[in-house]
């Protein structure tokens, strides 16, 4: 039980970070960026409503 | 069609990590070295599907668009298990190991929850918004436990340089990702030439991977040491 407990506390704090870190990042305001996948492919352009 | 740049290097993201796939297979390490080998296979496949795709259905297509943000989110999975193993191995002697894969496991789950926040009153985008939000926050956790697991090597010691120098490749990547997001928000204008350094840092870090396993041999004890272990320099004379 306290093994869950603490894993759970570990990673609500590894999520709460992120999103934090990804607010941070939003706040500057802009476009939404292009996001790049994994691996080499180029990315594609964006097609209105998506 | 993409153009000559994109393509070689495309062909170079496919021919590294094949590379490196071969090398581990000729040093009997394929089995080691399990989950890194089934990463870069994972990524080759996905190139090669995304080729495919682009040649038979255009790089303007809805199928390319779609086929580019859900391959990747599966790849990024795969990706996150590899993040996670080289924690299990960092961990092995510390007290915290038994936390590491349930800590993961709901961290995973709890990213999967939030990018599911986005989807109400979106169910009709629900592929496009829920896959957007969930490879943004999965490169975002990726470059958070890279960089923890950064820190902990350095403290607990990394055991070999071979640990070390794939450790410093994710970092690479992932970083990379994570910086050309962020980068893109507060330099918008920079929009077309940041989204190359991403693919440009996979072909690095699969380079250095490829290093790795080719010169570096196995037992290689890591230089890192602990900070209270640092040799402090003798004035000369006093010896």
């Amino acid at each position: 039980m306290r093994r869950i407990l603490v894993s759970l506390l570990f990673s609500l704090l590894l999520v709460c970070s992120i999103v934090g870190l990804k607010n941070v990042v939003a706040q500057q305001g802009g476009p939404a960026p292009v996001m790049v996948a994994a691996g080499a492919l180029p990315p594609p352009p964006p097609i209105p409503g998506e | 069609m993409i153009g000559v740049y994109e393509t070689v290097v495309l062909l170079l993201g496919v021919i590294l990590p094949l590379g490196t796939v071969g090398v581990c297979l000729y040093q009997r390490s394929f089995l080691r070295y399990l989950l890194l080998n089934l990463y870069l296979l994972a990524n080759v496949a996905f190139m090669a599907g995304g080729y495919y795709v682009i040649t038979h259905f255009g790089y303007d297509s809805r199928q390319y668009f779609f086929f580019y943000y859900t391959g990747d989110a599966l790849v990024n999975i795969t990706g996150f298990i590899l993040i996670g193993s080289f924690f299990d191995r960092m961990l092995r002697e510390s007290v915290f190991h038994k936390y590491v894969r349930p800590t993961l496991m709901f961290a995973f789950l709890l990213i999967v929850a939030v990018s599911s926040r986005f989807l109400a009153g979106n169910m009709d985008r629900f592929a496009s918004r829920f896959v957007y939000e969930f490879q943004q926050n999965m490169y975002f956790i990726g470059v958070l436990l890279t960089f923890l697991l950064w820190i902990s090597m350095n403290y607990l010691q990394a055991e070999t340089r071979r640990f070390v120098l794939l450790v410093s490749g994710l970092g690479i990547y992932w970083s990379a990702h994570a910086a050309n997001y962020a980068l893109q928000y507060l330099v918008p204008a920079l929009g077309p030439i940041l989204t190359k350094i991403p693919p440009l840092a996979y072909n690095l870090m699969a380079l250095l991977w490829l290093y790795t396993f080719w010169r570096i041999p196995e037992g290689e004890v890591a230089v890192l040491k602990s900070p209270d272990e640092a040799v402090v320099p003798v004035p000369a004379g006093r010896e």
